[in-house]
């Protein structure tokens, strides 16, 4: 799950003994750390992680007819925070690790977009209600969107039951609400956009109305619920810093390459057939010195064109309903 | 006295002595070319709950369409190597990639169905179920194949020779093609390309796309300079939800004007290859 495969080690909370008994080789193999393991969702089954074969017929329907955005803009631009938290069944480094998300990346992040006016997504695990409370409380504030990101990012939905996955979902869900001063998500991106046939259901019973667990397209489109529809809000991890500096230790220039290769293209293409963009970065990372210079540099290169609709996922899926676009 | 397993050589479809047979004489493009070039599309689909299953989905939508466009706009052909099941899922694509007169070979049923993991029989259901679904969407029958993630079963290269296929692109072994003979029946290999691939470079490799353009403009300047004497071939991939996504598409717009501005490179098809070998009656 982490970037660095280090064996399990420490954290093990509340096994004491028994805890340390259990690192053989660095593996945790003892009823008990796996009984630790099954009550997060993780690896307790078999993994229930939707198959293409699976997906309903509205995937494959083709939208070649334009949409519009507000103001006739060319093109939408969102930027994505991945705010993250590993629970105690992760290790050692990866727990520290993505706590700086909420410790110092949180402040830097914010004051950032606040000095160009800008409202983010921030895909939020439901653990940082519970660790970091305030955070959520001033996003709410702000204005910025809060979105559900799964409980835990070393959670899996896909290997947790039905009623683990739906407990993960409702759980994320209200403790972020909670936690923000009754601020409800109204989005949803699974822990690397993974989920089952039965998420999106889940979903809107929990009054969720719109997902981007999937990268299936360039603009969104209505996709079945149970009874109901969520707007898709497709992922784009093209223009993301574990793609470019996580795993890869490029640069941190090579993020704002691509989103400029990619922001050149759609807003050429947008002229004819409005288009969208999301920068996704985490919070550990680019929240992180070494990234700010070139987070700041993506925003003034968005604002220095004219048509662009600088907005949130939250206010694209809204504006897909009221256009009642399919 | 038996020999083991380990000094068995050259008794399966994928280790022949075929495939071992080493061109020394050169032979000739159309129009005295020095390197015959194919830009290839991979256009999938995954059935199975593997996690490219979701993003699969864009090629369809979005990737095929993009990449078209870009084709067309730079006037050249491209090799579409289409899964069964993408021609399933999204058939307007698939006939639209046939009307506009691009090459459609087929590249198994679903991307995450490798053949060499199959049962003879099951491979070769999966091959012919992909010939006619491939068939029934654009109304021609596939003369190419390319099996998943490179991957052909022992009895591949066997029943697409029994099913009078032209040529079969999984082999990265060399720099043209190469005639085979297998159950009587002759079958091309056109030599693939995996340097100037989007999925290793790109996607697994996490490189700007830029290094896929470079990786590709550098092979076909060594090649231009040894095709003054040996014409060779080379191929560039992208996957339809990959470079297909608006990432991509500068990159692959200066690889085909590299391309197109040499004057001694033929833009051109697999097919296109196959005939020629035919017409000139090369092994």
């Amino acid at each position: 799950m982490g970037m660095f495969n280090y064996p399990r080690r420490g954290f093990l909370k509340g096994l004491g003994a028994a805890g340390a008994a259990v690192m053989a080789g660095g593996r945790v193999q003892s009823a008990l750390a796996q009984e630790a393991s099954r009550a997060e969702g993780r690896r307790s089954g078999p993994s229930r992680a939707i198959r293409g074969a699976d997906f309903p017929a509205e995937h494959f329907v083709i939208r070649h007819e334009p949409i519009k955005w507000p103001k006739n803009a060319r093109i939408a631009v969102c930027w994505v925070v991945n705010f993250e938290c590993y629970s105690d069944t992760s290790d050692s480094f990866d727990i520290p690790h993505k706590d700086y998300s909420s410790k110092a990346a949180f402040r830097r992040l914010v004051n950032l977009f606040g000095k160009h006016d800008i409202k983010a997504d921030w895909y939020t695990n439901g653990l940082i209600a519970t660790r970091y409370p305030d955070t959520l409380k001033e996003l709410a504030q702000l204005g910025h969107g809060l979105v559900g990101h799964n409980f835990a990012n070393n959670v899996s939905m896909v290997n947790a039951t039905e009623a683990q996955e739906h407990e993960l979902i409702k759980r994320t869900l209200d403790d972020m609400e909670r936690a923000s001063g009754g601020v409800r998500p109204l989005g949803w991106f699974g822990s690397g956009g993974a989920g089952t046939a039965k998420t999106f259901e889940l979903l809107a019973d929990e009054g969720v109305i719109w997902t981007s667990d999937y990268a299936s397209d360039d603009v969104p489109y209505l996709v079945p619920a149970g009874s109901k529809k969520l707007v898709l809000v497709p992922y784009m991890r093209e223009a993301n810093d574990t793609q470019t500096y996580g795993t890869n230790r490029h640069p941190p220039s090579a993020l704002l390459q691509r989103f400029k290769d990619q922001f050149d293209v759609l807003y050429a293409e947008g002229e004819h057939y409005p288009q969208m963009l999301f920068l996704s970065m985490h919070a550990w990372l680019t929240g992180h010195p070494s990234g700010r210079k070139e987070l700041e540099a993506t925003i003034e290169y968005a604002k220095s064109f004219p048509d662009v609709w600088l907005t949130t996922e939250t206010d694209i899926a809204k504006w897909w309903i009221d256009q009642k676009y399919s | 006295m038996e020999f083991s397993d380990n000094f068995k050589t050259g008794t399966r479809s994928i280790s022949m002595m075929d495939h071992a047979r080493i061109r020394t004489a050169p032979i000739e493009w159309p129009n005295g070319a020095a390197v015959a070039v194919t830009f290839t599309v991979i256009f999938e689909f995954f059935m199975g709950s593997s996690g490219e299953c979701t993003r699969s989905i864009y090629g369809g939508r979005r990737g095929v369409w993009r990449l078209m466009d870009i084709l067309d706009r730079n006037q050249i052909k491209g090799s579409f190597l289409v899964n069964g099941s993408a021609a399933e899922k999204f058939p307007s694509a698939v006939k639209e990639i046939h009307k506009r007169g691009h090459e459609i070979a087929a590249y198994g049923y679903s991307g995450d169905t490798i053949l060499s993991s199959l049962t003879p029989e099951a491979e070769k259901a999966e091959i012919l179920k992909t010939l006619k679904i491939l068939t029934e969407v654009t109304g021609v029958r596939p003369v190419g194949w390319v099996s998943p993630d490179i991957r052909p079963g022992d009895g591949t290269l066997g029943v697409l020779a029994n099913e009078g296929m032209m040529w079969n692109g999984d082999f990265p072994n060399d720099d043209l093609p190469y005639k085979i003979k297998i159950d009587g029946k002759p079958l091309l290999i056109i030599p693939y390309t995996l340097e100037s691939d989007d999925k290793l470079i790109y996607t697994n490799g996490g490189q700007p796309t830029s290094v896929w353009t470079s990786t590709f403009t550098d092979s076909l300047d060594v090649l231009c300079d040894e095709g003054k004497t040996h014409p060779k071939m080379l191929n560039a991939t992208v996957h339809a939800d990959m470079m297909g996504r608006a990432v991509g598409t500068k990159s692959i717009e200066q690889a085909i004007r590299y391309a197109k501005s040499q004057p001694k490179v033929w833009i051109t098809t697999r097919t296109d290859i196959a005939k020629w070998w035919e017409k000139k009656q090369y092994t």
